[in-house]
């Protein structure tokens, strides 16, 4: 299953600079991770994964940076900024917000804080 | 870290420039050197993928339309994606499915990479983006104008002429004079060019019976001057035309019709007017109230002065019942073309009374006794209705103004419009514009290009006023003029600023703007002046007259005027110069003097003002501007005016001393 548009446009920065916040990470390993670990919910391509982190990154959210890996290729790893991980703060507390407020409503299942 | 991620000087010149950026872009696009996708197809080529992964990369990174370092970028982030796909056992097809349309991935990507852009580059293409905007607005609103401009046609409705013509209306054939003045007027104006001929043959080219002014020609043909005898002998022949001239002068009406094209004949080498053909009910369609033709006036003023001299002439010969027939059928002549509804008519009729008035000064002065009762009664009489006529033809001047408007702008329906390419064209025909010695600059010399005169004339719709604020300007002009003319020369000062204000505009200065009523607005002062000069010259003829009378019957001069009403004037008569108050009269034992307190506004006692008359004759045009001159609001620079809507008047500022109507006594003049 995957997210509708719009959905995806909000909820796909925040994923990947949660991807970011752990450790750097190339383009290809993103798209990995974002179909792993989202069972395929936050799954994107190319397409939509570069243009995202091109527009991370004119926002100073997070740097770029071309590396040689083991395998003697270049890759252009990407990490998060000072800026990048307080605005990840801040959308995590507004996703909890929302996700709280979507319990409330019934909309999503568990415990009401 | 990479060095490759590095850019180098070049490239970071190129990134950091717009300046370099767009002259590299030209040298592409002009000279077609150095592809901006050159680079970026060398490494994905270098990189060896599928034919079908190398295709979508390339195809992506030419369609984004980036700047070369930026779709190396692109490539070079595609290819490490696609190996890293490949190394993890993606096959071809997968990662091509995964890859998506490439025009839609390069559409992405180009806009978040401009997003990537120093604040340079985005300030300039803001910057670029708003003057692009900016003018492109413009064009568009030029181009609404131009539209509007060019495309807009007036609508002729009103048929003035109609108007015209139904003045002349239940008048019969017998009653107007036209015809008689044309023929008669053809007739002398012919003998003068045959006499004119043979004084300059003779070597006498002074151009002395078409002199400027009608009181010089009269100062310059007197009985010392060598051709008086054979003038008079021209007179004199002439006397069957001047008896069907005096006969014609007692009609109603001159009941000329109105028309825009005039009957001719050939004679002496030379055409000669002979009448004018009638307009017919379309005419108005395609011909204006500027084209009426008066062909009639010049005759006028010329029978006016042969009259006149005729009645010098008579004098002379001891004829004064010819002299006093003359100086009646004169007058009636004034009262006829005084009558017309045109300003220029009533000013020919002012300059043939100015005329008459000089011949009867001269005779009651030099030869006091010589009319009769009867005679006098009858010049009293008929120079106290031209007197009387009211109007100075702003009616006219009004629908005259209307026409043009017709003509000239678009009309909404509403009585509102705007100016239009065809008015001005049509409008040329009759004012060429005089652009002659003004290229002084450069812009002086683009004014003057027709091109360049056509390019921006459609901005005058903004800038020019519309249809309906024409109509209040000049309207507003007319009507101050009017009160003038109704109220008194009191006034006189409202109409000064507006005179003042349409005095430095000329339309063909500055093509952006445009006024109808500016350029057409007449220039009233001098003509309003000789208006009130007229009339006071009437009064005081009138006056003199029934002194004349007084004197007749009672062999004595009057002691006051009022011992003159109501048995010889209905009233006491009207100082201009002093509302409220009647002309001031000295009598002494050789004499009277009958006289106006003048243009400085208090009574001298009948004192000549030897700075602006003349014996008794007023040479200053402007002697009642000079007497009621308004109070002028130093913020606005308009004239004031109190509750009443009367003008707040300043110190009159004429010269010292009197305006002498009429002086009896035998003393220098």
């Amino acid at each position: 299953m995957k997210l509708e548009r719009e959905l995806m446009r909000g909820a796909g920065p925040t994923a990947v600079l949660k991807l970011l916040s752990t450790r750097e990470m190339y383009g290809y390993e993103l798209v990995e991770a974002l179909s792993q670990k989202t069972d395929g919910v936050l799954a994107m391509g190319q397409s939509t994964l570069y243009p995202m982190l091109y527009n991370l990154e004119a926002k100073d959210l997070i740097e770029a940076d071309w590396r040689s890996a083991d395998n003697g290729r270049d890759r252009k790893y990407y990490s998060l900024t000072g800026k990048g991980k307080k605005k990840l703060k801040s959308d995590m507390e507004s996703w909890e917000k929302l996700s709280k407020a979507m319990v409330s409503l019934g909309v999503l299942k568990g415990a009401l804080a | 870290m990479n060095d490759s991620s590095k850019l180098n000087p070049w490239q970071w010149a190129i990134t950091h420039s717009p300046i370099l950026h767009t002259l590299r872009w030209m040298r592409y696009k002009c000279l077609k050197i150095g592809s901006p996708n050159q680079q970026a197809k060398s490494i994905v080529l270098r990189a060896e993928l599928p034919i079908d992964i190398e295709n979508l990369i390339v195809t992506t990174t030419t369609k984004s339309k980036l700047w070369s370092v930026e779709r190396v970028e692109i490539a070079r982030e595609l290819i490490a994606h696609a190996q890293d796909a490949i190394e993890a056992g993606r096959t071809s097809e997968e990662i091509s499915e995964q890859f998506g349309d490439p025009k839609r991935v390069a559409k992405l990507m180009r806009r978040s990479m401009k997003r990537k852009r120093p604040l340079y580059w985005r300030t300039y293409r803001n910057t670029k983006r708003v003057i692009l905007g900016s003018l492109a607005i413009m064009l568009l609103f030029y181009g609404s104008l131009a539209f509007r401009f060019y495309t807009g046609k007036p609508k002729v409705r009103s048929n003035y002429i109609a108007d015209l013509n139904a003045l002349n209306e239940g008048y019969s054939e017998d009653q107007k004079s036209w015809k008689v003045l044309m023929d008669v007027g053809l007739q002398w104006g012919q003998q003068l060019w045959v006499f004119e001929n043979a004084l300059r043959e003779q070597g006498d080219d002074s151009g002395l019976l078409r002199s400027e002014s009608i009181s010089q020609f009269f100062q310059r043909i007197d009985e010392s001057h060598p051709e008086y005898d054979g003038f008079v002998q021209l007179i004199n022949g002439f006397e069957i035309e001047l008896t069907r001239l005096r006969e014609a002068a007692t009609r109603e009406v001159i009941g000329l019709p109105v028309g825009f094209e005039s009957t001719e004949v050939e004679w002496e080498g030379r055409s000669w007017t002979t009448g004018i053909i009638p307009a017919t009910n379309e005419d108005y369609k395609s011909n204006s109230m500027i084209g009426v033709l008066l062909p009639h006036l010049g005759n006028v003023r010329r029978l006016g002065q042969l009259l006149v001299f005729d009645s010098h002439i008579a004098l002379i010969e001891d004829d004064v019942d010819r002299y006093v027939q003359d100086l009646l059928a004169a007058m009636g002549l004034v009262r006829q073309v005084k009558q017309e509804p045109y300003l220029i008519s009533k000013l020919v009729g002012i300059a043939i009374h100015k005329l008459i008035i000089n011949e009867l000064h001269s005779t009651l002065k030099n030869n006091p006794g010589l009319l009769n009762n009867d005679q006098i009664v009858k010049l009293a009489h008929l120079n106290a209705e031209v007197g009387a006529q009211e109007g100075f033809g702003m009616g006219t001047e009004r629908i005259s103004f209307y026409d043009l408007v017709q003509r000239m702008y678009t009309d909404d329906g509403n009585g509102n419009g705007h100016l239009t390419s065809e008015g001005i064209n049509w409008l040329s025909q009759y004012s060429e514009p005089d652009r002659v010695g003004r290229n002084s600059s450069v812009i002086e010399i683009l004014m003057n290009e027709e091109s360049v005169i056509q390019l921006i004339r459609p901005i005058s719709i903004v800038r020019s006023m519309d249809r309906k604020s024409e109509l209040r300007l000049y309207n507003n002009h007319l009507n101050s003029v009017e009160r003038v003319v109704d109220d008194g020369p009191e006034y006189f000062g409202s109409i000064i600023d507006l005179e003042a204000s349409s005095s430095f505009y000329s339309y063909d200065s500055d093509p952006t703007f445009f006024s109808l009523a500016k350029v057409m607005m007449p220039a009233l002062g001098n003509s309003l002046n000789r208006y009130y000069t007229h009339k006071q010259e009437c009064i005081g003829l009138g006056t003199m007259l029934a002194i004349e009378s007084f004197r007749l019957k009672e062999s004595r001069l009057p002691e006051r005027l009022d011992d003159l009403v109501p048995g010889y004037l209905p009233r006491l008569p009207t100082d201009y110069m002093d509302p409220g108050q009647s002309l001031k009269y000295n009598i002494s034992t050789d004499g009277y003097v009958l006289y106006s307190i003048g243009s400085d506004g208090d009574d001298d006692g009948g004192k000549l003002d030897e700075d602006s008359m003349s014996g008794n004759k007023i040479t200053s045009i402007d002697v009642f501007s000079l007497r009621f001159q308004s109070t002028i609001d130093p913020k606005s620079g308009l004239a004031q005016f109190g509750n009443q809507g009367q003008p707040i008047l300043a110190e009159p500022v004429g010269p010292d001393g009197d305006w002498i109507l009429f002086d009896s006594r035998h003393m220098s003049e």
